[in-house]
């Protein structure tokens, strides 16, 4: 006799199916020649080093096997299925740069749930402060201005890309969680060593940049001279203290004082993960994905961010959910709700999957589902 | 300004068939290679001066003895087929041309760059940095040197540990990076290098047509204790070199991988990279780093080989890899300790430890490399 699977999990599996069925995942260039991973639903382990010849194929694949979270490698191989690197056959790897929402300040904040006493507590914890049980859930707050700001910052990834390395194939991507992608496939950028990417992740984040070798300040009056024609850098910074308004005008020239040159470039850093640029073999979430950390999403953005996290969401309707813990006025993707173990409520369908993605309660029924086709917001 | 290329130092870019042809009609590279006569015996001074460390020398032959003399060693090299010695020979060659490329004007660094291939442009609006003021006026850096980026990140890799060479401190513009009459020819040093390298890679040689002459040059290298060094060398750029493998000196990241090698784990990726990157740079060669793979659970020898030669800089970009940064070894837990070696690579680690073991010639405890 098999087990009984839950009616939460079935639940999960026949939204995202349905979801799935609609065809809204976004082909990547070369789909026969990406490694592709996955983890399914009601799984725990991913299963690399899958192929499939083609969209359809793929589709085949996780209409049956409803995944909970959907990968392909950046990198283009001979031979993705192999288990080995070197056996692979590297064929080159998009450029990726990787901006995390919960690096800035204000954006971390976490509430632990015990599952096994109920408590919540703030902040992260491994083990319940009460009872000392394991079973406890992280449960992220992230408001939508932290989402934002990650936003402006991917979009500053892709004007310097443009910008200073005129490269052109460059998208942005909701990760559908707490951050973003930026994903450039330009043929000129494919067969970069990890440490050349290294190089470049530098220039974007601005780690190891030199003030003093690349605005150098005039001795004695610790000022900085630009020139009314800057590039790369130079232009940025001057660009930021004209806006700022910590501009001089000395003729055909300009000034500002060495200190608040400094404070720009403060301003100007890009926070990303160096190593995921610099991994050329890394899985990247297909844009079109479900996050299964959130049920979101990952959505390709263009000059506009959409304005809250409901419009990542591919469901409408409603769903009654039965929580596991308690709670009251906890914010849900923008939503405030109350939670009481075993109390089942009736909410939107976008929240009813979210709880239920992070354990904090299970899908009891789903009423009225309906699916909105392939949302692209650039 | 005038474009005059001296060749004396730039012996890579001469059409050495036509020079023959013109100066020793008759003559062909391998009459020139006597071992004995005037070029024959400049070129085994040369290599001589090379492999003991020393500059390539002025000497008292005109340029078109120096070119031959220059396309008789790469021949030598060639048919030796010791990469140590070809990157060494490459080393010295485009130091020699550094010196001179230090003082060169523009449209002759702009030449010399486009001989060797690379793709270089001359800023008509160059970036202009002002760095001071003279009685009143900005006197500025200009950046007239415009190469584009990927050339740009190819090149300057080996320089990386000094920030004046990183990107992230250049003017970058529409693809193109734009460098400075004290950057630049630095940066066009490290072309020369490996434009030399593949010079040879390519080169055709015939070793019985040469072989006095090659006799007579293993005969020099054996004196000069080439085929025993034994100590730790530094060259003037600090690339490192020996010929000992000492696991005692090693960091404990790299000891740690050794010893799951040698146990046959199944190690992810990225420290097989690292490992092989480290060991290639230290101066294992192909065969013993193999070596060590043969028991990993999927070892394919003929995959293992290929990625080893990759990463040693034998195929493909020719790149010789770096082992991962010390911070990125510990972002992808490959560090076991807790705080650090005292230095940002591992690399360092070792070679400081080396220095530190005061390495004496035959002791017991490395491993020789031609054992
Ligand atoms: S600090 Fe660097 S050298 Fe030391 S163990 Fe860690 S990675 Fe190795
Ligand atoms: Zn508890």
């Amino acid at each position: 006799m098999s087990r009984p699977v839950s009616s939460n999990l079935r639940h999960l599996k026949s939204l995202f199916r349905q979801y799935y069925s609609t065809g809204c995942l976004e082909e990547p260039a070369y789909i026969h020649k990406r490694e592709i991973g996955v983890q399914l639903l009601g799984e725990t382990t991913y299963r690399r080093h899958l192929s499939f010849p083609s969209m359809t194929m793929l589709y085949k694949f996780i209409i049956e096997n409803p995944p909970l979270h959907l990968y392909y490698s950046s990198a283009y191989y001979d031979d993705p299925s192999a288990k080995d690197m070197g056996a692979k056959g590297w064929h080159g790897s998009d450029l990726l740069f990787d901006i995390d929402a919960d690096h800035y300040q204000g954006c971390n904040s976490t509430i632990t749930f015990c599952t096994r006493c109920g408590k919540s507590f703030e902040g992260t914890y491994k083990q319940c402060p009460s009872c000392g049980s394991t079973n406890v859930i992280a449960y992220p707050l992230i408001n939508f201005d932290c989402i934002k700001r990650a936003y402006n910052d991917a979009i500053k990834i892709k004007l310097v890309l443009k910008d200073d390395f005129g490269l052109k194939n460059i998208k942005v991507y909701f990760s559908g969680n707490r951050g973003f992608h930026v994903k450039c496939s330009d043929d000129e950028i494919l067969d970069l060593t990890s440490d050349e990417r290294r190089e470049l992740a530098m220039y974007i984040s601005l780690n190891g940049l030199e003030p003093a070798l690349v605005f150098p300040p005039i001795t004695k009056r610790k000022i900085v001279i630009f020139v009314s024609q800057e590039y790369g850098i130079r232009k940025r910074i001057f660009m930021d203290l004209d806006h700022k308004d910590l501009l001089r005008r000395r003729g055909v020239l300009y000034e500002a004082d060495y200190d608040d040159v400094l404070y720009s470039i403060e301003d100007n850093r890009v926070d990303i993960d160096t190593v995921v640029t610099m991994d050329i073999s890394r899985l990247s979430r297909f844009g079109g994905s479900i996050n299964g950390k959130s049920g979101l999403v990952v959505s390709s953005v263009g000059e506009q961010l959409p304005s809250s996290y409901a419009d990542f969401s591919p469901w409408d309707g409603t769903v009654v959910i039965k929580p596991v813990v308690d709670f009251s006025g906890l914010p849900v993707l923008g939503n405030k709700l109350n939670l009481k173990t075993g109390i089942p409520i009736r909410v939107k369908t976008y929240v009813g999957i979210y709880l239920a993605l992070k354990g904090l309660a299970k899908i009891e029924n789903v009423e009225r589902v309906e699916i909105r086709k392939c949302m692209m917001y650039s | 300004m005038a474009v005059i290329i001296d060749y004396t130092y730039y012996p890579f870019i001469a059409d050495v068939n036509s020079i023959i042809e013109y100066r020793w009609p008759g003559a062909t590279l391998v009459t020139l290679a006597d071992p004995n006569g005037i070029i024959g015996r400049r070129a085994l001074r040369i290599l001589e001066r090379i492999i003991k460390g020393k500059d390539i020398g002025r000497g008292q032959r005109t340029a078109e003895e120096e070119i031959v003399a220059y396309y008789i060693i790469l021949a030598i090299t060639k048919a030796l087929g010791d990469r140590r010695l070809i990157n060494r020979v490459a080393i010295a060659y485009s130091k020699h041309a550094y010196e001179k490329l230090r003082h060169e004007n523009i449209p002759t660094l702009i030449a010399i760059a486009k001989r060797i291939g690379i793709n270089i442009l001359q800023a008509k609006n160059p970036p202009r940095i002002p760095v001071k003021i003279i009685h009143g006026s900005p006197a500025f850096i200009v950046k007239p040197f415009a190469m584009y980026f990927k050339d740009y990140l190819k090149f300057s890799a080996r320089l990386t540990g000094e920030p004046k060479y990183r990107i992230v401190n250049q003017i970058v513009h529409r693809g193109y990076v734009y460098l400075d009459k004290d950057v630049f020819p630095r940066i066009l040093e490290e072309a020369i290098t490996s434009y030399i390298v593949n010079q040879v890679n390519e080169l055709q040689v015939r070793s019985e047509e040469l072989s006095h002459i090659i006799d007579k040059a293993r005969e020099i290298l054996g004196k000069a204790n080439w085929y025993q060094v034994r100590a730790v060398r530094h060259t003037q750029q600090g690339v490192f070199e020996t010929d000992i493998i000492d696991f005692n000196a090693f960091p404990p990241c790299m000891s740690k991988i050794i010893e799951a090698l040698r146990a046959g784990e199944n190690l992810s990726h990225q420290a097989r990279f690292t490992i092989t990157a480290f060991l290639a740079r230290i101066g294992m060669d192909v065969e013993e780093i193999l070596g060590l793979f043969k028991n990993v659970p999927d070892f394919n020898e003929k995959i293992a080989r290929y990625q080893i030669e990759h990463i040693a800089g034998l195929r493909g970009s020719r790149k010789q890899y770096m082992p991962y940064s010390c911070q990125t070894m510990k972002s992808l837990g490959l560090c076991p300790v807790a705080g650090d070696c005292g230095a940002k690579n591992p690399l360092v680690v070792y070679r400081r430890n080396i220095l530190r073991s005061k390495y004496r010639k035959g002791t017991s405890s490395g491993k020789n490399k031609n054992d």
